[in-house]
């Protein structure tokens, strides 16, 4: 065995292996990689089945290879992939779910930051709310999904059965891990909209706005209390 | 968390994530904890929270999978800093890496490469080291690799290549006493022909771990270093065998796939807590 031949076979898995000893290094990169994917997408695996998933994870290991060894980093590609996986096209929802699971540990490695008290809020004179930013705790991750992703998520965690589940109804989901674990919970679109317009720095008023799109309703009172409550919100500035 | 622990020539486990709660709540008698330092190169959240809570409990090691010590191209400069983070934060006992390289143009290949034993290798391995140890300020130990096949190139045997190691960097050794015994009858080697050679004055650290036995395309009998049960008896008898020449050392039970009760590890901690309390009363 010659070390130039080692080098070009271990990158490109469509290469004859030029010794039969190295099937080991190979199926030990495209397992480690497999497996960093079954850590991080449980419940897509358990959607399709251990056999389906690994041929789907193999495929994408071979496309997409790691840019660094810290492989906790590794597969946010993942559920992209998935919704153009032709083999899996029949699963409507899955790529969305990988998705939920993929928002899950981000939150769940995200850095920490502590929420401000709903009372320093009364620092700002009240003609000014409307001009208010707010920073949102750096686990937050949003998605809307044209189907229940979050109630099939839940359902594979010990939530309620799927079989009360509209699977065809959409759901927009928050993921946050404002204090030792990650939540995912369904909120109200209106919810989504306001979130994602806080996320993108827009001020507090244009951020309403695009919750009453949704929601003529939109009680900012309860919502910014939600907000507190929840402990999601860790700064604002005018 | 200032000054690191010393870790103690004890039996340790590697820390997993399903353990967490348990070992917090149970806090076993161990001398130490290990962690792969990859897994805690995250921001924030459950990981840091319960390694720095175990931490205050335990002596942790920190072994690092990634660095590419054996890569023809130069060091990743951002894993280098991310490792010296850790060791600053955590203060481990211990920081160990391996004799391999994962570094390729099409990324980063997840498993530990074999190298060539040749005086080229060396020194790029040599400058690696060298450049690992004065940018994160304290001794590295390295692991001696699991080898499926050799290189034609090679000039060295790998015992003299770590001799070598050793002279010019001032490492630290990790003799992995079931990376030695998966190599030898992968590479039909004579397993304490290998310790005799190697130098055990140098070792600070041992791992222990369970491998697959299976079978090459050509029939022949494949040995796979697996980390996925239990720790062979060959390999306890040959780890009894490196004790007696070196004396107690800190000694890891590797298990990173099948991951069992934490009470199936516990009970291979403390075997290996056996061996080294025997030894100490025969000294």
């Amino acid at each position: 065995m010659r070390v130039t031949q080692f080098h070009q076979a271990i990158g490109d898995w469509s290469m004859p292996l030029p010794h039969p000893r190295m099937a080991v290094y190979r199926n030990n990169v495209a397992a480690a990689l497999v497996t960093a994917l079954k850590v991080r997408f449980p419940v897509t695996e358990q959607l399709t089945g251990a056999a389906f998933f690994f041929n789907m994870a193999v495929e994408f290991a071979d496309r997409n290879r790691p840019a660094s060894p810290v492989l906790i980093d590794y597969g946010g590609g993942f559920p992209g992939f998935i919704g153009t996986f032709a083999p899996a096209e029949s699963l409507l929802y899955l790529a969305d779910v990988a998705e939920v699971e993929n928002l899950w540990w981000l939150a769940y490695h995200a850095s920490e930051a502590a929420p401000f008290p709903a009372a320093d809020l009364g620092q700002v004179a009240p003609e000014q709310l409307g001009e208010l930013r707010f920073a949102l705790h750096p686990s937050v991750g949003l998605l809307r999904s044209p189907h229940s992703a979050g109630s099939i998520w839940h359902a594979h965690r010990g939530g309620p059965p799927l079989d009360r589940i509209d699977l065809a109804a959409g759901e927009c989901v928050m993921v946050a891990r404002p204090s030792a674990d990650v939540e995912v919970f369904v909120i109200p679109p209106s919810r989504f909209a306001f979130l994602m317009a806080l996320m993108r720095g827009e001020r507090l008023a244009d951020s309403v706005e695009q919750a009453r799109e949704s929601d003529p309703g939109f009680d900012i009172g309860l919502e910014l209390s939600g907000l507190f409550a929840a402990g999601i919100a860790t700064g604002f500035h005018l | 968390m200032t000054v690191a622990p010393a870790i103690p020539p004890r039996a340790g486990l590697g820390l997993k994530a399903e353990h967490y709660a348990e070992i917090l709540e149970a806090t076993p008698d161990l001398g130490f904890f290990e962690i792969h330092a990859e897994n805690y190169m995250g921001d924030g959240g459950p990981p840091h929270r319960y390694l720095s809570a175990i931490r205050e409990c335990y002596p942790v090691s920190l072994h690092g999978v990634g660095l590419s010590i054996g890569g023809l191209g130069p060091l990743d400069a951002e894993h280098l800093k991310r490792l010296k983070h850790l060791n600053e934060r955590y203060q481990p006992g211990l920081f160990s890496e391996h004799l391999a390289w994962s570094t390729h143009d099409m990324g980063y290949l997840s498993d530990l490469l074999p190298l060539a034993y040749t005086q080229e290798t060396l020194r790029r391995v040599c400058d690696h080291i060298d450049e690992t140890q004065s940018f994160i300020g304290r001794q590295m130990l390295l692991e001696n690799p699991s080898s499926y096949l050799s290189f034609a190139e090679s000039t060295l045997s790998e015992a003299q290549f770590i001799i070598e190691i050793v002279r010019r960097t001032g490492c630290g050794l990790l003799l992995d006493v079931n990376n030695v015994f998966v190599s030898a009858r992968n590479l039909k080697t004579v397993a304490m022909a290998y310790i005799e050679e190697y130098p055990l004055a140098h070792v600070r650290e041992i791992h222990l771990a369970g491998h697959d036995v299976t079978a090459d395309a050509a029939s022949d009998e494949l040995l796979i270093d697996a980390h996925g049960s239990e720790v062979a008896e060959d390999v306890w008898g040959l780890y009894g065998a490196v004790l007696e020449r070196t004396g107690p050392l800190p000694t890891l039970i590797e298990r990173d796939n099948n991951v069992p009760q934490f009470g199936e590890l516990l009970g291979e901690a403390r075997r290996a807590e056996e061996i080294l309390h025997r030894l100490r009363i025969a000294v």
